[in-house]
């Protein structure tokens, strides 16, 4: 009996230690899921302030949104001097820089000429598009002395490829400094595993982008599982499919990707280079993408071909 | 005759008391109720699969996934597919249609997510996740 008495503590025990909380809020144009285990007073708490973070981040970061400061920098030109987007910007730019131009903060006039955020789609026509890209590029952008300036009034940018990122390391810490150690966020597709679920790791399914359910599923622990599709924000006209992933160099979306994950420690630079293999090509991409030390990619083309980074061909496991 | 007393002696120890019977039901018992939760604990989770919808926290449907069939919400403006154990949404008012592209879900744990409409499809199934989130 003593012994029931004791397992019975035991579990209780456990019960407590890993119990689950979830909480789901709608934001960022996605919803924001965060898993959260622990006692349920202590996760409940750190839960709702790290997605009270992440909801400041949208509003401040957000180029459509009038009380972003990113907002006034896109239509009356004014400097940007808020240290967090400064910070966020300069690693844009590195990326910018890294990547040979592939990634662009500054794409939002080609976004915006093609419907994307009217969700007033637009085929535009070659001279239209010739036109825009007069306006895009990195190198329109200054920074200096903490502050974010630009040559040329036409051009804006959409921090969208990396605040998603930059939202996630925020809420993680968030969550650790309010004494959550283990928790999964699962950001509209892209996830990060804080710590272990338990005894087990964090299991992170991968989606097929053209058939249903997943291609398999990675386990992780203080990693983010970052997606890209081309399925993601599209419109289809005379049977062609145009998303919402463009190439700064032609105006038009890319070709031949049809959907990136990648596997990294920092989401934030893993949302930012899941997009090269669009620009770039698969091969090139992966090429590129495999410099990066302990970077896991797998890149599917758009015949449907999959291709793994090295390290992560044998860490896939397949659900049966 | 210290034999005879030692054969005595050796039978009433070996005499089943009651405190030995009930120890005996006690760990049958115990050991059935183990075998029980560890076998439920370990079922594959595609056993007893059931498919909810909220909208802002609130459930609009729930509905297992045994049975084909169409269920309809707001009125109509969306609409989603259960078959051979998956679920779909296959019409919506929503201006981008992410969430109809989003394809078939059969896993436990697994999402599909409508912003405009603010609506959450989930599938909750019995014994643990196969995996605890879908990237993409």
């Amino acid at each position: 009996m003593v012994v029931f008495a004791g397992l019975w503590v035991i579990r209780s025990y456990n019960g407590r230690r890993f119990h689950v909380e979830k909480e789901t809020r709608f934001m960022m144009d996605t919803y924001v899921t965060i898993y959260a285990v622990g006692p349920k007073a202590v996760a409940s708490k750190a839960m709702e302030l790290a997605l009270n973070r992440m909801q400041e981040i949208d509003i401040k970061f957000n180029s459509l949104n009038p009380k972003s400061p990113v907002y006034a920098f896109n239509h009356t030109g004014e400097p940007i001097s808020d240290n967090e987007i400064i910070s966020l910007v300069q690693t844009a730019l590195v990326i910018s820089e890294e990547s040979g131009g592939a990634f662009d903060i500054s794409i939002a006039p080609l976004a915006e000429l093609w419907g994307f955020y009217s969700k007033e789609y637009y085929l535009p026509r070659q001279e239209e598009i010739k036109d825009c890209l007069a306006n895009v590029g990195y190198h329109y952008l200054s920074l200096d002395k903490g502050k974010l300036t630009k040559d040329n009034m036409a051009v804006r940018i959409d921090l969208g490829g990396v605040a998603k990122g930059y939202a996630i390391n925020e809420a993680i810490k968030v969550l650790k400094s309010n004494g959550v150690t283990s928790a999964l966020i699962d950001a509209g597709g892209d996830v990060y595993g804080l710590g272990k679920r338990g005894s087990r790791s964090w299991k992170v399914g991968i989606k097929d982008p053209r058939g249903e359910g997943t291609l398999g599923y990675v386990e992780v622990e203080d990693l983010a599982v970052m997606g890209s599709g081309d399925y993601e924000r599209f419109f289809i006209k005379d049977g062609k499919r145009y998303h919402h992933i463009f190439n700064p160099k032609t105006g038009y979306p890319t070709e031949g990707v049809q959907s990136v994950i990648l596997i990294y420690n920092d989401p934030v630079l893993a949302q930012a280079w899941t997009k090269i293999p669009f620009i770039m090509g698969p091969e090139k991409g992966l090429e590129r993408l495999e410099k990066i030390p302990n970077m896991d990619v797998i890149i599917i083309t758009e015949s449907g071909e999959t291709l793994y980074s090295s390290g992560l061909k044998h860490s896939l496991n397949f659900i049966k | 005759m210290k034999n005879a007393r030692e054969k005595e002696e050796n039978k009433d120890f070996y005499q089943t008391t009651r405190f030995d019977l009930i120890f005996i039901v006690l760990i049958l018992f115990f050991s059935v109720v183990s075998f029980w939760v560890i076998h439920k604990r370990f079922q594959p989770s595609s056993g007893q699969s059931a498919v909810y919808i909220y909208q802002k926290d609130k459930l609009l449907e729930d509905s297992g996934l045994d049975k084909d069939k169409i269920i309809a919400i707001l009125d109509g403006r969306m609409q989603f597919e259960l078959k051979d154990g998956r679920v779909r949404v296959i019409s919506t008012d929503c201006p981008h249609h992410i969430c109809k592209n989003m394809g078939w879900i059969k896993y436990n744990g697994e999402t599909i997510v409508c912003v405009p409409n603010q609506v959450l499809i989930e599938i909750k199934s019995e014994g643990p996740a196969i995996i605890d989130a879908v990237a993409y």
